[in-house]
């Protein structure tokens, strides 16, 4: 039949009605994210031999075929996720930078007002009304300090709930995606040709997946498909994921890290290798931005409270004996945490002029006690942990005490060990709504002595935090200066993956994405040759009918 | 290059979002009058205004605490001034009168003298506004001098040589001082005992009160012009440390001025130094908006034409 001339239309008939289906397709699926365009491939029949030669037998449908490139998806695919890094790093990083820097929420006016009273309190030291005033602006200070900790402390908190949240989204995807692998292998299988929809659903969610955290695809020759992580961890192997989830960090209970189950094995992602994606994004502006404010931050609630005290237990209170008085809560550090061991490691403060933002990891190797810092190295080592603790007090600006034995091969670890200091900063109960106890007088049984208050006015102008080098309001401007650069940074950065994955998608739809004027030239096209196709059938047919004509 | 139908209307679409935002930017701006809306925007300027506005806070400060410090010091020198005519008026007075002069003239000089007493007791025990001994040192709540007055002795025997206790002082030696600029202070109290002198020799109060009595006494028996002279040396001396005191404070109010005008000629070229930081190009702003106006309008009017172009609308 096929070699019948009826037949040859009905091949043509068909291959234009496959063309317009495909084209039909391709308009459905103008707006259908990852899909590619398809086409159908025609080729020509075998021939039919006769003695003059081989005669067309028509045309077939080769296959159907998606317009697509590995490179620019791949191009595509990195931009974007890049793109989602860099989002929800600046859009995290603008939140912090409003709230550092503005008149309301920021420490700046607050600090100076806190210490413009206490000159007052200098100036006129029998005043109550002064002395109240200092109370008020103190407690301004310590309400703004404890808000910015709050919100600094719930925008870490709403990152662990963040990350979480990937990892379940992130697992969603690759239960699908393993579930697409297992029908592609089977309809390819089947079939032999590839199966166009399903594949473009597949490389959809692989995009999706590396918008929450950074993958790399591994195609097998075989038509395997496999995802790894940054850091070479196997994702996904054919129908097998390996679930992303979260667990506490060891060295910092209050932050939460990613996590990812390999065979009943749990591994804690290194969130040094997760560079892009949402995930990657958090975390670094978690590591960048977040955990830096709340140490200087706590580092000036920590310092302005044991500099204000230490001048303020000296002095007298109005009464001109009470003395002694603490006008803050003294906020803690932080105390190490036991990453091996089961020793417990208890921190003191010594002197916060020295207290540096950084990380600590204490051990022992069976001869020294050793702390060292993450920053740049450094290591403080000796023989006895008391001789230590003095050691690292005079460098680090505080002691430790430690409850339990420290074996050879335990470590415990200083994690973000002023954190909490804003939180933490109240008005101490010795003066607590009593402005006669401020301690204004140096002497006792002298009322009009302010020189107490205006030594507690000139921590002001001091350089006393960061080792003698910024006053109390130079350090808070220096939080809000660094974070400004760093979400101003980000919002560069996003700008520009912004533009790179605008271009990588042109790039990508100029050779896969629909054009609706396209396809409807197509459709006229394929229209066109449906009709050619069906005049032929029927010239076919006259022809039958001349045939039959003479035998009648 | 071949344009697929989604890049067609969403690449018209990012300009317009673009220019929107811009819009929202500008007019934020505008509207709030600051050319820095969040400190990301110019971090190196936000920097710079955030030690702009502690800077002038603090000087702020300063400006308040000179001005404190001149009140407290004019109101020194005010009572300081006041004792200067009280001790000048009993200096004359006793430069007037002789032992030989009659009783009646001398009780009337006596009186007078005990005026002056009261008065510059009184002065030496001046509180300023908020109630606070201004010559206690410290001990602002504590009345400085306490000296009980003998004078004018109208016993039954004027013939008795009456005396005049010491005086005494309850203060301390306490300086009160006020910071007018960083790490500088000013002394803004003095130590009245310098002048007055109380239980020592040339006790000022005592001596007054003993001019008082001996005026009274009578003449060529008890009252003699020496004692007048010693009166009258006792109030010189007296008037010689009043001078010394003047003399500081009146440095004290020329630095604190000097000062003032440093602080005030500064205060003004970091609120400029601020301003200019802080307030926003109106005129630059409002062309940028109109400017970006006319491109929005533009993508939009393009997006309009772009989304009715099709060929089906021809099949």
């Amino acid at each position: 039949m096929a070699s019948g001339i009826l037949g040859i239309g009905i091949t043509g008939l068909n291959a234009a009605l496959a063309a317009v289906r495909t084209t039909q397709h391709n308009i459905a699926n103008a707006n259908t994210p990852g899909f590619h365009r398809q086409g159908v491939q025609l080729a020509a029949n075998p021939p039919a031999y006769s003695g003059a030669g081989f005669l067309g037998n028509g045309v077939a449908i080769a296959t159907v075929t998606r317009l697509y490139s590995q490179f620019l998806d791949n191009e595509l695919m990195r931009s974007q996720g890049q793109q989602a890094r860099y989002e929800v790093y600046s859009a995290h990083a603008g939140q912090l930078d409003r709230v550092l820097g503005d008149k309301d929420s920021g420490l700046a006016s607050a600090l100076s007002s806190f210490f413009a009273t206490v000159q007052e309190v200098a100036n006129d030291p029998t005043s109550m009304a002064a002395r109240e005033a200092m109370l008020a602006a103190g407690r301004n200070l310590v309400g703004r300090m404890n808000n910015l900790g709050a919100t600094l402390a719930a925008m870490s908190a709403n990152i662990n709930g963040e990350l979480a949240g990937i990892a379940d989204q992130a697992n969603g995807y690759l239960r699908r995606i393993a579930d697409l692998n297992d029908r592609i292998a089977l309809q390819q299988a089947m079939g032999g040709n590839p199966p166009n929809d399903l594949i473009d659903q597949r490389e959809q969610l692989t995009a999706e997946l590396n918008k929450l955290i950074d993958v790399t695809v591994l195609r097998g020759g075989d038509g395997s498909y496999n995802l790894y992580l940054g850091g070479g961890q196997p994702l996904l192997s054919g129908n097998q994921p390996n679930p992303l989830g979260v667990a506490t960090d060891p060295t910092d209970s209050s932050l939460k890290v990613l996590t990812l189950s390999v065979g009943g094995a749990t591994l804690t992602l290194d969130e040094m290798r997760i560079t892009g994606g949402r995930a990657g994004g958090l975390l670094a502006l978690r590591k960048e931005v977040l955990l830096p404010a709340m140490q200087e931050l706590g580092r000036i609630a920590i310092g302005l409270a044991r500099a204000f005290n230490g001048v303020h237990s000296t002095g007298f209170a109005l009464d001109g004996s009470t003395t002694g008085l603490n006008f803050f809560v003294q906020p803690a550090l932080r105390n190490f945490a036991a990453v091996a061991g089961t020793a417990s490691v208890t921190t003191n403060l010594t002197n916060p002029a020295l207290l540096r933002t950084d990380d600590y990891t204490l051990s022992y190797d069976g001869t020294n006690y050793t702390l060292t810092r993450s920053s740049d190295g450094f290591v403080y080592a000796e023989p006895t942990l008391a001789a230590l603790s003095t050691a690292v007090s005079l460098g680090e600006g505080f002691g430790f005490s430690v409850t339990g034995s420290i074996a050879a091969g335990d470590h415990y670890v200083l994690r973000n060990h002023m954190a909490d200091g804003a939180g933490s900063l109240a008005i101490h109960t010795d003066v607590l709504a009593q402005p006669g106890r401020i301690a204004a007088a140096s002497v006792a049984g002298a009322p009009g002595d302010g020189s107490n208050a205006l030594a507690l006015a000139q921590l002001q102008t001091q350089p006393y935090l960061a080792g003698g080098t910024a006053t109390f309001n130079a350090a808070y401007g220096m939080i809000v200066g660094r974070t400004a650069n760093l979400a101003s940074e980000a919002d560069i950065g996003r700008a520009a993956y912004d533009t790179l994955a605008r271009q990588a998608l042109e790039n990508q739809q100029a050779l896969s994405g629909v054009n609706l004027d396209e396809e409807a030239a197509n459709l006229i096209r394929f229209q066109q040759a449906y009709q050619a196709a069906a005049r032929a059938m029927q010239v076919a047919s006259t022809l039958l009918d001349e045939l039959l004509a003479i035998g009648r | 290059m071949r344009v697929s139908s989604l890049i067609l209307s969403t690449n018209t679409l990012a300009g317009i979002q673009n220019e929107q935002a811009a819009i929202a930017k500008l007019s934020q701006k505008i509207a709030s009058g600051q050319a820095v809306t969040a400190p990301k925007d110019d971090p190196v300027r936000a920097s710079r205004i955030l030690e702009l506005t502690d800077r002038i806070a603090l000087r702020e400060q300063y400006l308040a605490n000179q001005d404190k410090a001149r009140l407290t010091l004019s109101y020194q020198q005010t009572v300081l001034g006041q004792m200067r005519k009280v001790l000048e008026h009993a200096r004359g007075i006793l430069m007037g009168v002789a032992p030989t002069h009659d009783e009646a003239l001398r009780q009337q000089f006596s009186d007078l003298i005990r005026a002056d007493y009261d008065q510059l007791k009184g002065l030496a025990n001046t509180r300023d506004p908020s109630g606070n001994y201004i010559f206690s040192g410290h001990k602002t709540s504590t009345p400085p001098y306490t000296h009980t007055q003998v004078a004018p002795d109208d016993d039954a025997n004027p013939n008795t040589a009456a005396t005049s206790g010491a005086a005494t002082y309850h203060g301390d030696g306490g300086v009160r001082e006020i910071e007018i600029d960083a790490g500088r202070t000013i002394q803004v109290n003095d130590h009245l005992d310098v002048v007055f002198k109380a239980g020592a020799a040339d006790d000022l109060l005592q001596a007054l009160d003993q001019a008082a009595i001996d005026l009274r006494e009578t003449p060529g028996g008890l009252l003699t012009q020496a004692d007048i002279d010693t009166g009258i040396a006792k109030i010189n001396a007296a008037l010689d440390r009043l001078g010394m005191i003047e003399r500081r404070i009146a440095a004290a109010q020329l630095e604190v001025a000097d000062t003032q005008a440093t602080t005030r000629a500064l205060l003004n070229e970091e609120r400029n130094a601020l301003g200019a930081l802080v307030e926003l190009d109106q005129a630059a702003a409002i062309i940028e908006l109109q400017r970006r106006q006319v491109t929005l309008e533009a993508a939009q009017r393009a997006y309009a034409r772009i989304a009715g172009l099709s060929l089906f609308n021809y099949l």
